[in-house]
Protein backbone atom coordinates (compact mmCIF):
# COMPACT_ATOMS: atom_id res chain seq x y z
CA UNK A 1 0.00 0.00 0.00
CA UNK A 2 2.95 2.64 1.09
CA UNK A 3 4.87 1.36 -2.31
CA UNK A 4 1.57 2.71 -4.29
CA UNK A 5 1.37 5.43 -2.87
CA UNK A 6 4.97 6.42 -3.26
CA UNK A 7 4.73 5.53 -6.74
CA UNK A 8 1.89 7.70 -7.14
CA UNK A 9 3.46 11.01 -5.61
CA UNK A 10 6.40 10.22 -7.62
CA UNK A 11 4.05 9.92 -10.79
CA UNK A 12 2.21 13.23 -9.60
CA UNK A 13 5.48 15.10 -8.99
CA UNK A 14 6.91 14.35 -12.61
CA UNK A 15 3.85 15.59 -14.24
CA UNK A 16 3.84 18.28 -12.57
CA UNK A 17 7.19 19.34 -12.99
CA UNK A 18 6.82 18.19 -16.98
CA UNK A 19 3.97 20.62 -17.14
CA UNK A 20 5.61 22.98 -15.51
CA UNK A 21 9.43 22.69 -17.70
CA UNK A 22 6.85 22.93 -20.41
CA UNK A 23 5.20 25.87 -19.77
CA UNK A 24 8.63 27.63 -18.61
CA UNK A 25 9.79 26.79 -22.32
CA UNK A 26 6.90 27.87 -23.66
CA UNK A 27 6.97 31.16 -22.11
CA UNK A 28 10.78 31.84 -22.36
CA UNK A 29 9.72 31.07 -26.51
CA UNK A 30 7.59 34.00 -26.31
CA UNK A 31 9.20 36.54 -24.53
CA UNK A 32 12.19 36.13 -26.79
CA UNK A 33 10.20 35.99 -29.77
CA UNK A 34 10.83 38.49 -32.61
CA UNK A 35 8.94 38.47 -36.02
CA UNK A 36 11.48 38.69 -38.47
CA UNK A 37 11.41 42.35 -40.60
CA UNK A 38 9.06 42.74 -43.25
CA UNK A 39 10.35 43.68 -46.59
CA UNK A 40 7.26 43.75 -48.00
CA UNK A 41 6.28 46.50 -50.68
CA UNK A 42 4.00 47.92 -48.24
CA UNK A 43 7.21 49.34 -45.49
CA UNK A 44 7.93 51.77 -47.76
CA UNK A 45 4.38 53.23 -48.19
CA UNK A 46 4.23 53.26 -44.39
CA UNK A 47 7.15 54.93 -44.23
CA UNK A 48 5.98 57.16 -46.60
CA UNK A 49 2.84 57.96 -44.73
CA UNK A 50 4.75 58.38 -41.28
CA UNK A 51 7.04 61.19 -42.59
CA UNK A 52 4.09 62.87 -44.41
CA UNK A 53 1.85 62.67 -40.76
CA UNK A 54 1.35 65.50 -38.82
CA UNK A 55 4.07 65.50 -35.88
CA UNK A 56 2.76 65.66 -32.14
CA UNK A 57 3.82 66.81 -29.25
CA UNK A 58 5.84 65.22 -26.53
CA UNK A 59 5.45 66.56 -23.07
CA UNK A 60 8.22 69.06 -21.96
CA UNK A 61 8.87 69.15 -18.11
CA UNK A 62 11.32 71.68 -17.27
CA UNK A 63 12.39 73.36 -13.72
CA UNK A 64 12.78 77.22 -13.24
CA UNK A 65 16.65 77.05 -12.62
CA UNK A 66 17.11 75.25 -15.98
CA UNK A 67 19.46 77.14 -18.68
CA UNK A 68 17.92 76.12 -21.41
CA UNK A 69 13.90 76.46 -22.63
CA UNK A 70 12.46 73.97 -25.33
CA UNK A 71 10.66 75.31 -27.34
CA UNK A 72 9.21 72.44 -29.04
CA UNK A 73 9.39 68.55 -28.64
CA UNK A 74 8.03 66.79 -31.68
CA UNK A 75 7.29 63.11 -32.25
CA UNK A 76 5.97 61.03 -34.88
CA UNK A 77 3.23 57.99 -33.74
CA UNK A 78 2.30 54.78 -35.28
CA UNK A 79 0.03 52.02 -34.46
CA UNK A 80 2.03 49.20 -32.84
CA UNK A 81 1.24 47.09 -35.96
CA UNK A 82 3.19 49.36 -37.90
CA UNK A 83 5.82 49.17 -35.55
CA UNK A 84 6.21 45.44 -36.18
CA UNK A 85 5.62 45.97 -39.59
CA UNK A 86 8.47 48.24 -39.42
CA UNK A 87 10.98 47.36 -36.98
CA UNK A 88 10.19 43.40 -37.24
CA UNK A 89 10.11 43.55 -33.14
CA UNK A 90 6.54 43.13 -31.47
CA UNK A 91 5.07 45.71 -28.52
CA UNK A 92 1.81 45.31 -26.50
CA UNK A 93 1.57 49.20 -27.13
CA UNK A 94 -1.62 50.11 -29.23
CA UNK A 95 0.24 53.47 -30.44
CA UNK A 96 4.34 53.78 -30.12
CA UNK A 97 5.97 57.24 -30.36
CA UNK A 98 8.97 58.10 -32.12
CA UNK A 99 12.67 59.85 -30.20
CA UNK A 100 11.44 63.30 -30.26
CA UNK A 101 12.92 66.05 -32.08
CA UNK A 102 13.96 68.93 -29.89
CA UNK A 103 14.29 72.50 -30.36
CA UNK A 104 15.78 74.63 -27.28
CA UNK A 105 17.02 77.99 -26.45
CA UNK A 106 20.16 78.41 -24.71
CA UNK A 107 18.87 80.58 -22.31
CA UNK A 108 21.60 81.10 -19.47
CA UNK A 109 24.61 83.93 -20.11
CA UNK A 110 27.11 81.36 -21.35
CA UNK A 111 28.02 79.34 -23.78
CA UNK A 112 26.65 75.68 -23.84
CA UNK A 113 29.54 72.68 -24.99
CA UNK A 114 27.18 69.50 -23.96
CA UNK A 115 23.95 68.49 -22.83
CA UNK A 116 22.04 65.13 -21.74
CA UNK A 117 18.44 65.03 -23.57
CA UNK A 118 16.25 62.77 -21.63
CA UNK A 119 12.72 61.45 -22.41
CA UNK A 120 11.42 59.14 -19.01
CA UNK A 121 8.37 56.91 -18.42
CA UNK A 122 8.18 57.71 -14.17
CA UNK A 123 5.80 54.62 -13.77
CA UNK A 124 8.25 52.23 -14.97
CA UNK A 125 11.29 54.25 -13.91
CA UNK A 126 12.95 53.90 -17.50
CA UNK A 127 15.15 56.55 -19.64
CA UNK A 128 16.20 57.01 -22.77
CA UNK A 129 18.26 59.93 -23.65
CA UNK A 130 21.62 60.83 -25.55
CA UNK A 131 24.70 62.75 -23.99
CA UNK A 132 25.72 65.56 -26.68
CA UNK A 133 29.54 66.86 -25.61
CA UNK A 134 31.90 69.28 -28.19
CA UNK A 135 29.46 71.50 -29.23
CA UNK A 136 29.06 75.26 -28.91
CA UNK A 137 25.26 77.06 -28.05
CA UNK A 138 26.56 80.56 -27.72
CA UNK A 139 23.74 82.09 -25.41
CA UNK A 140 20.58 83.51 -26.91
CA UNK A 141 20.84 80.53 -29.75
CA UNK A 142 19.06 78.26 -30.36
CA UNK A 143 19.54 74.58 -30.99
CA UNK A 144 17.38 70.76 -32.86
CA UNK A 145 17.90 67.94 -31.95
CA UNK A 146 16.68 65.87 -35.10
CA UNK A 147 15.58 62.52 -34.49
CA UNK A 148 18.46 60.48 -36.11
CA UNK A 149 20.47 62.05 -33.28
CA UNK A 150 18.95 58.95 -31.56
CA UNK A 151 20.38 56.44 -33.74
CA UNK A 152 23.61 55.25 -35.20
CA UNK A 153 24.56 55.45 -38.63
CA UNK A 154 26.21 52.95 -40.89
CA UNK A 155 29.25 53.25 -42.91
CA UNK A 156 28.98 51.40 -46.40
CA UNK A 157 31.25 50.65 -48.94
CA UNK A 158 30.70 49.33 -52.69
CA UNK A 159 32.98 48.10 -55.17
CA UNK A 160 32.64 47.91 -58.75
CA UNK A 161 34.08 45.80 -61.37
CA UNK A 162 37.04 48.23 -61.70
CA UNK A 163 37.74 47.99 -58.23
CA UNK A 164 36.04 51.41 -57.54
CA UNK A 165 34.92 51.39 -54.09
CA UNK A 166 32.17 54.09 -52.97
CA UNK A 167 32.50 54.84 -48.97
CA UNK A 168 29.00 56.23 -47.74
CA UNK A 169 27.73 56.79 -44.50
CA UNK A 170 23.90 55.91 -44.43
CA UNK A 171 22.03 57.20 -41.24
CA UNK A 172 19.53 54.49 -39.76
CA UNK A 173 16.01 55.52 -39.93
CA UNK A 174 12.44 54.27 -39.31
CA UNK A 175 12.94 50.79 -39.95
CA UNK A 176 15.41 50.83 -36.76
CA UNK A 177 13.70 50.00 -33.49
CA UNK A 178 15.68 52.39 -32.35
CA UNK A 179 13.56 55.30 -34.18
CA UNK A 180 11.05 54.65 -31.81
CA UNK A 181 10.08 54.51 -27.86
CA UNK A 182 8.65 51.35 -27.05
CA UNK A 183 8.58 51.21 -23.59
CA UNK A 184 5.61 53.36 -22.43
CA UNK A 185 3.04 55.64 -24.96
CA UNK A 186 3.92 59.48 -25.25
CA UNK A 187 0.96 60.09 -22.69
CA UNK A 188 3.04 58.70 -20.19
CA UNK A 189 6.27 60.03 -21.22
CA UNK A 190 8.05 63.52 -21.11
CA UNK A 191 11.37 64.97 -22.06
CA UNK A 192 13.86 67.26 -20.46
CA UNK A 193 16.93 69.01 -20.89
CA UNK A 194 18.54 67.03 -17.59
CA UNK A 195 22.27 67.99 -17.58
CA UNK A 196 24.59 70.88 -19.05
CA UNK A 197 28.28 71.78 -19.34
CA UNK A 198 29.39 75.65 -20.15
CA UNK A 199 32.04 76.65 -21.73
CA UNK A 200 33.55 77.64 -18.46
CA UNK A 201 33.94 74.55 -17.10
CA UNK A 202 30.63 74.54 -14.63
CA UNK A 203 27.80 72.55 -15.12
CA UNK A 204 24.08 71.99 -14.16
CA UNK A 205 22.20 69.38 -13.77
CA UNK A 206 18.45 68.92 -13.08
CA UNK A 207 16.98 68.41 -9.17
CA UNK A 208 14.65 65.46 -8.96
CA UNK A 209 11.37 66.04 -7.25
CA UNK A 210 8.16 67.76 -8.50
CA UNK A 211 7.66 66.66 -12.27
CA UNK A 212 10.97 65.38 -12.58
CA UNK A 213 10.93 61.19 -11.07
CA UNK B 1 0.78 16.98 6.99
CA UNK B 2 -0.77 14.14 5.06
CA UNK B 3 0.25 12.80 1.42
CA UNK B 4 -3.08 14.15 0.30
CA UNK B 5 -2.77 17.67 0.92
CA UNK B 6 0.88 17.64 0.56
CA UNK B 7 0.62 16.66 -3.09
CA UNK B 8 -1.23 19.67 -3.95
CA UNK B 9 0.75 21.80 -2.09
CA UNK B 10 3.93 20.84 -3.53
CA UNK B 11 2.74 20.76 -7.48
CA UNK B 12 1.39 24.41 -6.71
CA UNK B 13 4.70 25.12 -5.91
CA UNK B 14 6.42 23.90 -8.76
CA UNK B 15 3.39 25.44 -11.47
CA UNK B 16 4.73 28.84 -9.63
CA UNK B 17 8.21 28.38 -9.73
CA UNK B 18 8.48 27.44 -13.21
CA UNK B 19 6.08 30.02 -14.81
CA UNK B 20 6.83 32.85 -12.62
CA UNK B 21 10.60 32.84 -13.09
CA UNK B 22 10.90 35.50 -15.69
CA UNK B 23 8.49 37.72 -13.56
CA UNK B 24 11.04 37.55 -10.30
CA UNK B 25 13.65 38.02 -12.29
CA UNK B 26 12.23 41.77 -13.66
CA UNK B 27 10.41 42.51 -10.35
CA UNK B 28 13.92 42.77 -8.49
CA UNK B 29 15.45 44.39 -11.34
CA UNK B 30 17.62 46.99 -10.13
CA UNK B 31 19.05 50.55 -11.56
CA UNK B 32 20.79 49.54 -14.87
CA UNK B 33 22.08 51.50 -17.99
CA UNK B 34 23.18 50.27 -21.57
CA UNK B 35 24.69 53.05 -23.44
CA UNK B 36 26.68 53.25 -26.87
CA UNK B 37 28.80 55.85 -28.90
CA UNK B 38 26.85 56.57 -31.48
CA UNK B 39 30.11 58.92 -32.47
CA UNK B 40 32.72 60.97 -30.69
CA UNK B 41 30.82 63.46 -29.17
CA UNK B 42 27.43 61.39 -28.68
CA UNK B 43 26.21 58.63 -26.63
CA UNK B 44 22.89 57.45 -26.31
CA UNK B 45 21.40 55.20 -23.63
CA UNK B 46 18.76 53.74 -22.34
CA UNK B 47 17.88 53.01 -18.37
CA UNK B 48 15.54 50.71 -16.21
CA UNK B 49 14.65 50.77 -12.74
CA UNK B 50 16.59 54.13 -12.00
CA UNK B 51 15.71 57.93 -10.89
CA UNK B 52 16.07 59.99 -13.39
CA UNK B 53 19.20 61.45 -12.20
CA UNK B 54 20.64 58.28 -10.92
CA UNK B 55 19.85 56.77 -14.01
CA UNK B 56 21.34 60.09 -16.06
CA UNK B 57 24.67 59.47 -13.51
CA UNK B 58 25.20 56.28 -14.31
CA UNK B 59 24.69 56.70 -18.25
CA UNK B 60 27.60 59.27 -17.56
CA UNK B 61 29.63 57.06 -16.15
CA UNK B 62 28.35 54.06 -19.13
CA UNK B 63 29.36 56.54 -22.05
CA UNK B 64 32.68 57.84 -20.29
CA UNK B 65 33.63 54.07 -20.47
CA UNK B 66 32.58 52.99 -23.81
CA UNK B 67 34.51 56.36 -25.02
CA UNK B 68 37.66 55.46 -23.16
CA UNK B 69 37.34 51.59 -24.60
CA UNK B 70 36.48 52.54 -28.29
CA UNK B 71 38.89 55.58 -28.31
CA UNK B 72 38.44 58.77 -30.49
CA UNK B 73 36.53 57.72 -33.16
CA UNK B 74 35.60 61.33 -34.91
CA UNK B 75 33.09 63.41 -34.25
CA UNK B 76 29.35 63.21 -35.66
CA UNK B 77 29.25 63.94 -39.13
CA UNK B 78 26.38 66.39 -40.53
CA UNK B 79 24.88 63.32 -41.60
CA UNK B 80 23.53 62.05 -38.70
CA UNK B 81 23.30 65.33 -36.25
Amino acid sequence: MHILNRRRVAIAIGVMALVGAVTFGLTLKTTSQQLHSSSSPGTSNTVQQIENSVDQPMRVVETADSPVHILSAKVKEISGSDFTKLTGQKTSLATVSSVPEVQFLNSSTKAITGFVVLIRDPRSKTSRGIIQTKILIPQGETYIVQRRAFLRGEWTSSADQNGQVTTKFAPRDMDSEKYWISFANRSELFVTVAHVSFQDGTTWTVKEGGEIQ
Amino acid sequence: MTKRTLLPLISLLLAVLFTAGPAVKTAFARCGCVCAMLCDNRCEYQCSGCGAVDGMDTALRCCQQAQDAIGDTGPCTPENF
